[in-house]
This record gives C-alpha cells, sequence and structure tokens, in this order.
C-alpha cells in the first residue's frame, strides 16, 4: 500500500514501483517458508559443539576432539516427544530434577515455546579457550 | 521435505583394532512404511478404546514422532576421538 502511495505521489516511477512490489513478493515467500530468521539471517539447521582444538601446541593434529552436530530438526522432534509425557510423569520429571538441582519444569516447556530459541539459536556463539583447548557452541 | 537418512556412517577405533561400517538405511524405507500402514488402523482403534485414558496422546501420536524423529536424524554427526580412539557416527 505504501508503495502504491508513493506512486500515486509521483515519488516514484512505475517501473520502481514494481520492482518494490517483486521485492516485497520474494521476502514475503522466503518468510512463509521458514528459511528466514531474525534480522533476515537465514534459520539454523544445526547446532554445533566442538571442544578440543584442530591443532596441539606442537602444531601437530590435535589427538582429543569432540564434533557434535545435531539437527534442528532433531530437537524440534525432542521437544514434541517431551510434550507427549503424561501431565503426572512430566511432574516426576520435574522433582527429580529439582532433587538434582536443575531448576527446568519440563511441563511448563511447550513446543511453541522452540520458535524464539531456534531463531535465538541462528545469532548463539559461544566462544571458550583456555590454552590449546577451546569449547565452540554455534548454530549453523 | 525431509528425506529420511540413507546411510548410517559407524566407525569405531581402538588403539589395535578398529572397525568401520556403512549400513543402509534406505533399505529399511519400504519395511517402515509398510508397518505405519499395518500400524495406524490398530494405533487408531487402541486410541479410541483408550479415549478416556491419559495415555490417549501419547498413544496416539508416538507413532508419527517415531517416524519425525527417525526423518530429522538425516545430519547429526557426532565424532569423539581420543589419541587413537575413535568413536564417529553420522547419519546421511
Amino acid at each position: 500500500m505504501q508503495v502504491l502511495n508513493m506512486l500515486a505521489e509521483g515519488k516514484i516511477t512505475a517501473a520502481e514501483a514494481e520492482g518494490l512490489l517483486y521485492s516485497l513478493d520474494q521476502h514475503a515467500d522466503s518468510g512463509e517458508a521458514g528459511g528466514v530468521g531474525p534480522r533476515g539471517r537465514p534459520r539454523a539447521k544445526y547446532l554445533r559443539v566442538v571442544v578440543g582444538s584442530d591443532t596441539n601446541a606442537q602444531g601437530e593434529e590435535a589427538t582429543e576432539r569432540v564434533n557434535i552436530r545435531v539437527p534442528v530438526a532433531l530437537i524440534r522432534a525432542g521437544v514434541r516427544l517431551a510434550a507427549l509425557i503424561p501431565g503426572h510423569a512430566a511432574k516426576d520429571i520435574d522433582a527429580a530434577l529439582e532433587k538434582k538441582g536443575i531448576k527446568f519444569k519440563l511441563s511448563d516447556f511447550k513446543p511453541e515455546d522452540l520458535d524464539p530459541l531456534i531463531d535465538a539459536l541462528t545469532e548463539l556463539e559461544v566462544d571458550v579457550q583456555d590454552g590449546s583447548q577451546k569449547v565452540r557452541i554455534f548454530a549453523e | 521435505m525431509n528425506l529420511p537418512p540413507s546411510i548410517l556412517k559407524l566407525r569405531f577405533q581402538g588403539a589395535t583394532r578398529g572397525f568401520r561400517v556403512w549400513l543402509p538405511l534406505f533399505a529399511i524405507w519400504p519395511f517402515l512404511l509398510l508397518a505405519a500402514v499395518l500400524l495406524a488402523p490398530i494405533v487408531i482403534v487402541t486410541a479410541i478404546a483408550f479415549w478416556r485414558s491419559k495415555w490417549r496422546r501419547p498413544m496416539l501420536f508416538s507413532g508419527p514422532l517415531f517416524f519425525r524423529i527417525f526423518f530429522a536424524l538425516r545430519g547429526l554427526k557426532l565424532d569423539v576421538r581420543n589419541g587413537k580412539n575413535q568413536f564417529y557416527v553420522a547419519f546421511h
């Protein structure tokens, strides 16, 4: 509508208006497909955890290394699985977690809560370095 | 659309011995499809029978969720190395 107003006011030409409308359509299509996260960044597909370094202090290939790649779709499916746990069982799990000092209520976590979390993952990058050891957690 | 994983790569490497294997998961796709088709009516009837029970939802949705988890495994990779030892699992 704003583009049409600008065209009516003569601020832009018909060709420019057509170009703007085309760009807006393209943007809307990519958003519907779920391929774009916050601030136009592509949505994360994998969560990566890398522990260790590529080389050791002598410049040789590192001997200890953990490299984990978890698809975001698997995390989504896991949350849906947790949502299927009946209420009384979820309360038992909550109590067991609290006993271990983990204050996380599984019964309160809903699959709908996951989307903002996954959007936030796109911008997540944890980088911890201690000497030659390095821990990186990031989404890609 | 997500495709289910077609190959599972496994590698266990010890200090002296090890093995690596590629499992063709695509070979079980038809059997999974067949199982889904055959089990679907049974699951639906059981869910209706237990409609008033709290197990209704898990009973009805655990089947589709199993397939969802299986499909989502594509891309999962675990690679743990310690010296000459290695444990590697990857779904392709």
